[in-house]
């Protein structure tokens, strides 16, 4: 049970390890979460201490470990420098500039001690120091908490918005794509066009919010966090439908990028040492655990081709996403339509299947795109080409979004582990 | 005849407690200018609590509250006492 002797203790501990690493004359970084109260190991501790990436201090890291403890968890580091008070000055600007640096502590120690920052951190809710505050009990603990929780779920909040939004807007405006809806042209897709799928995106966005809101709250075990999940995806959808009158603009997405954002979540607010990809796995093994009884394509080319689709790369644990990450350098459009062909290729794309028609023209299909030359001109013929054809890509176009996504999300993310 | 608890990260404190002649409290905080007087009250009353006497306190602080320092002496006493 935690209780605030059991934090103090914690404390200790950690003071203990760290002179022990100092004794060895080694550089020690640490850093935690600043959370008040006596609930130091809540999903908020986790939400706060996983907001960022190691890469992200700038740091000559040696060697890194991550603990949990009643005072919360926390990271050492032992760090390589020459010139320590140059470390601390450049952990206190993380922590100015940082939109969660506020709630961390980052404390630098060398052989002689701690090195102390200058000036003293003020409040988080009013102007004044914050050991003042403290000190008397100006703010209750319900209140800097409720500021603290408030804080940090609008940071996660805009950064998944952000990074969905353009994650599916570059895929969007790539032009041209092989048939696929572009700013230009709506390629195969006679239903389809720019506007739909911009409105179905902007429809779609806030219920993977949701479900990542969903799962942080939770303490769920991971069958009845996925069912949460799950019925958030299915008013997406229904939302989506009804925007764009029954056209399906994102359904696979919704599939794909739920998952993903269920297992983030899940990995970054609790005590977990999974990644996000094995939870991304587990997730897919628990949706298809029941045999699909759906009408879908996908289950019909399953049963008739043993085409697997969306369900197989799912339960692959997204292998080919994790290939397509090493093409996918930077988001320019070279770099973005390489990517692309490479998925076509790879995946087994149950929508490039119901457009063939037969295994005949899908395997012919893909052969044309490993014989593509990355050229202006070739990939202008081979988009003529799938639109006379009537073939498109959906199923590659929806592994872009994810690709580029996780690609984002490693910049602030360490738990995504290749 | 040492006692020690604590920690000098920000929002605990490090005390370090000895026998002595007479007793004698010496407060080394970040906050000092302002709450000198509520940590040694903090002290002198724990003190009073579990019936120590001449003894010497060094308590470096870095902001903790009362329930933190008191609970810090106590530990220190009692590391103390199974010191000597």
């Amino acid at each position: 049970m935690i209780t605030s002797d059991s934090i103090l203790d914690a404390r200790e501990n950690r003071a203990k390890k760290i002179s022990s690493f100092l004794n060895n004359n080694k550089k020690i970084v640490c850093i935690k979460a600043n959370l008040p109260g006596n609930n130091k190991t809540n999903y908020l501790a986790h939400l706060i201490i996983n907001s960022f990436s190691l890469r992200q201090l700038d740091l000559n890291i040696i060697h890194s470990t991550y603990y949990e403890s009643h005072d919360g968890p926390y990271y050492l580091l032992e760090i390589e420098s020459e010139v320590l008070e140059e470390v601390k000055n450049q952990m206190i600007v993380f922590e100015e500039a940082f939109s969660l640096g506020r709630f961390l502590d980052i404390d630098v120690y060398s052989e002689v001690g701690q090195l102390s920052r200058k000036s003293k951190r003020k409040c988080y809710l009013c102007n004044d120091i914050a050991y003042n505050c403290i000190r008397n009990k100006k703010h209750t603990v319900e209140e800097v908490y409720q500021f603290v929780k408030s804080k940090t779920l609008d940071y996660y909040k805009e950064i998944l918005f952000n990074y969905i939004n353009e994650s599916i807007e570059l895929e969007l405006n790539l032009d041209p794509k092989f048939g696929l809806v572009t700013r230009k042209s709506h390629g195969s897709h006679e239903d389809m066009n720019y506007k739909i799928m911009i409105n179905a995106k902007n429809v779609i966005i806030p219920y993977f919010i949701d479900m990542f809101c969903e799962t942080i709250r939770s303490n769920e075990a991971l069958d009845l966090i996925l069912k949460k999940s799950k019925e958030v995806g299915l008013k997406a959808e229904k939302a989506m439908y009804k925007e764009t009158n029954g056209v399906n603009a994102y359904k696979g997405l919704i599939f794909h990028l739920g998952l993903f954002v269920t297992a983030y979540g899940y990995v970054i607010s609790r005590n977990t040492n999974k990644s996000l990809l094995e939870i991304v796995k587990q997730l897919a093994v628990v949706f298809f655990y029941k045999k699909a009884d759906d009408n879908s394509f996908g289950s019909y080319a399953m049963e008739r081709y043993n085409i697997t689709g969306a369900k197989g790369e799912a339960l692959s644990g997204y292998l080919h996403v994790r290939s397509a990450l090493k093409c996918l350098v930077d988001f320019s459009e070279d770099s973005l339509i390489k990517t692309l062909v490479y998925l076509i290729i790879e995946i087994e794309d149950t929508n490039l299947l119901k457009r063939a028609g037969s295994l005949e023209l899908y395997e012919e299909t893909k052969k044309r795109f490993t014989e593509l030359e990355l050229n202006t001109q070739d990939i202008k013929n081979l988009t003529n080409y799938c639109i006379e054809h009537n073939l498109s890509f959906g199923g590659s176009a929806d592994l872009l979004i994810v690709t580029i996504f996780i690609k984002k999300l490693m910049v602030i993310c360490d738990k995504i582990n290749l | 005849m040492e006692g020690q608890a604590g920690s000098k990260e920000s929002n605990d404190c490090l005390i370090t407690i000895r026998k002595s002649d007479e007793t004698r409290i010496e407060i080394d905080s970040i906050v000092d200018h302002l709450f000198h007087d509520q940590i040694l009250k903090a002290v002198e009353e724990t003190l009073k609590e579990e019936n120590i006497e001449n003894v010497f306190v060094l308590v470096e602080d870095k902001g903790a509250l009362d329930y933190t320092i008191r609970a810090r002496l106590r530990v220190a006493i009692n590391r103390m006492n199974k010191n000597v």
